[in-house]
């Protein structure tokens, strides 16, 4: 049932001061516009830093060696210790909960050359499986496999940057033969990290990526490995694996297994946490904050509501003489205060949604992209909660001068005049 | 028609006031009767407990056959809307509503349609003599106007009985004539009128006048000779 002459009604009551609506309004206006702007911004954050970790593999750890803290099985404390390679083997087949292990060496600063040109950047030994660990993003040719780190293959991945140093730009390097450590390298790719926001030992657009087998080869060191990387099955929990992990290598290298210092361990399980654990944190507070400024705003409504039915003593009494049921003149100044809030949180809403669009467009199209945002819009969903919330305020706001208006009976109004 | 039994009444605003103190009254269909006495000896609250505005502590008021005694809001709101007509001192019109919709209100609350009730309340409007006023406002119109507006808001549900409280208390000689020229004319129709006043002469113009003195009833005086001024 629609009832025009209620909704009549309603607008005059609203429109008869109009400055003072105004006013009021705009409290719930500037509450959902806050909330919305600051929703928008903490899910561009969000979206903006999830975009720059998306693909990498969360569930996965990596561990390096320092000297020992404890004595130990006759060693003294202090002692220097290294992984090899011969532990990747054993971990996978010790713990069934590991999908599968990335070696890594780092191999320090080289001057690179090309015909005329050279420069100088770090360069890494590395595995296949690092391309599944963390993608990289090939912009020519392929990154390593695995027949290169079992022939020991003298070919290398080199980093985008490095590559503009060295080749004019859109020559093709694939094939063409880099000197470095004295050495001819065949240039398999070009790659940048597809997933930026991660880094492991150096930028992988600021290196030159060659073998780990080579590498050893290179540094003379036999097996060794600096740093392991382990990526757990989907099943199971990197914070579960961590401790498994530790105890198998610090067993097989004599390290005390309470020795927290020798073996180190970054859990990428542990920190996404922390990330998702801060992004909800500032969504609470987002929320807090946002629905503490709209009950401002709602109080302020429900005030005005309540003068304007303090102002309307009389004309009420006289409504409920000639006939008024207490549920219409109930109904009657709910809708007030409902229609009040909905128009002013409407367009909060959609103020709000236009001021993220704007900023969207000044920031985030014409930027370079080392923003820390991305997408600064709230979600659909998001924006139905917070009509949903617009609505259910103006209800709310309404019932506390609805049944102050209820407690007017005919009689008052007709006594206020004697 | 309205029967009151022994009805009692005391207010309660710091000192207890006790109004009526076992008021016995009855009104027969189609009477037109003028209640009179001092200021405070308890007329308006009569009317009051009469419309269904007021409660009363003890007794019984029985309109139309039926007890009136403890209505919800939602009944009590029901049975002056249907059954009573009111007419105030101080017009008690809508400011910011039209004189039309003025009148049409009680008949928004009945749930008559838009169309149906604005064309009731435009011939109500006609008979009170206020055809082409229907779209002015309240603070447009004269004291006699309003108080014709009034009449005919309280006419257009076509009700038994309409109480009026000093109807002419707020307008000058002439008018007041008119307004009860106006309220004699309704009574003819059949309806009750029952009026509180303190003016002797429109008093006159009733066919009974029940004069009330320290909550009770005086005297009850028989106007055999209806003064036509």
């Amino acid at each position: 049932m629609f009832d025009l002459d209620s909704w009549q009604e309603v607008w005059i009551t609203i429109s008869r001061n109009k400055r003072r609506s105004l006013l009021t309004a705009f409290g719930v206006f500037w509450g959902i516009f806050m909330l919305v702007v600051m929703l928008g911004a903490g899910n561009g954050l969000s979206e903006g830093i999830g975009s720059e970790i998306q693909g990498f593999s969360e569930n996965s750890a990596f561990f390096f060696t320092n000297a020992t803290t404890m004595p130990y099985k006759g060693f003294r404390k202090g002692r220097y210790w290294n992984m090899h390679e011969e532990d990747l083997a054993v971990l996978e087949a010790q713990l069934s909960g590991i999908k599968y292990t990335v070696p890594f060496l780092m191999g320090g600063n080289v001057t690179v050359s090309y015909r005329d040109k050279s420069t100088s950047c770090n360069t890494k030994g590395m595995s296949y499986k690092y391309n599944q660990m963390l993608p990289q993003h090939m912009i020519y040719g392929r990154y390593l496999n695995p027949m290169d780190i079992q022939d020991k293959r003298k070919v290398c991945v080199v980093g985008k940057k490095v590559y503009e140093e060295i080749f004019h730009n859109g020559e093709d390097p694939v094939g063409k033969y880099i000197k470095l450590y004295n050495l001819n390298f065949q240039i398999v790719g070009v790659a940048e990290p597809a997933v930026r926001g991660v880094n492991v030992n150096g930028r992988d657009d600021e290196v030159i990526v060659m073998p780990y087998t080579v590498m050893q080869q290179i540094q003379n060191s036999g097996t060794l490995l600096h740093l392991i990387g382990v990526v757990a099955n989907e099943n199971v929990s990197m914070s579960i694996l961590e401790p498994q992990v530790e105890s198998v290598i610090k067993a097989r290298h004599h390290i005390a297994p309470a020795d927290e210092g020798a073996l180190e361990s970054l859990n990428v399980e542990k920190i996404f946490k922390q990330f998702h654990l801060l992004f909800t944190g500032v969504s609470i507070l987002i929320w807090i904050v946002g629905l503490g400024t709209l009950l401002a705003g709602v109080v302020g409504v429900s005030n005005i509501i309540m003068v304007t039915v303090r102002e309307r003593t009389n004309e009420i009494g006289i409504r409920r003489a000639i006939g008024a049921r207490p549920f219409s003149i109930l109904f009657q100044i709910i809708k007030e205060s409902t229609v009040l809030t909905v128009i002013a949180g409407f367009l909060g809403l959609a103020f709000g949604v236009f001021v993220l669009d704007v900023a969207n467009i000044l920031f985030l199209q014409n930027g370079s992209g080392d923003t820390f945002f991305a997408d600064l819009q709230i979600h659909f969903t998001t924006a139905l909660t917070a009509a949903f919330i617009i609505i259910l305020c103006g209800i709310v706001a309404g019932i506390l001068p609805a049944t102050r208006a209820l407690e007017i009976k005919a009689i008052d109004a007709i006594r206020e005049e004697n | 028609m309205i029967k009151l039994e022994n009805i009692n009444k005391t207010y309660y605003n710091g000192a207890a006031l006790h109004v009526l103190k076992g008021l016995n009254l009855h009104i027969n269909q189609g009477e037109f009767v003028a209640i009179m006495g001092a200021s405070g000896s308890g007329k308006s609250t009569l009317l009051n407990i009469v419309g269904i505005l007021d409660d009363y502590d003890t007794g019984t008021y029985h309109l139309n056959g039926k007890l009136i005694r403890e209505l919800s809001e939602k009944e009590s709101a029901v049975y002056r809307n249907q059954t009573i007509g009111f007419v105030f001192q101080s017009f008690n019109l809508i400011s910011f509503k039209t004189a039309l919709e003025n009148v049409a209100l009680p008949l928004y609350y009945q749930g008559v349609r838009r169309k149906k009730r604005n064309a009731t309340a435009m011939r109500y409007l006609e008979r009170m003599g206020l055809a082409g006023w229907e779209d002015h406002l309240p603070s447009e119109l004269s004291g006699g106007q309003k108080q014709r507006i009034a009449m005919a808001r309280a006419l257009v549900t076509n009700p038994r009985i309409i109480l009026a409280d000093e109807p002419t208390g707020a307008l000058d000689s002439q008018t007041s004539v008119e307004v009860m020229h106006l309220l004699q004319e309704v009574n003819r129709e059949g309806i009750t009128v029952v009026m509180v006043t303190h003016n002797p002469e429109m008093a006159g113009m009733s066919q009974k006048i029940i004069h009330i003195r320290d909550g009770i009833i005086g005297s009850i005086e028989h106007n055999t000779q209806r003064h036509h001024v």
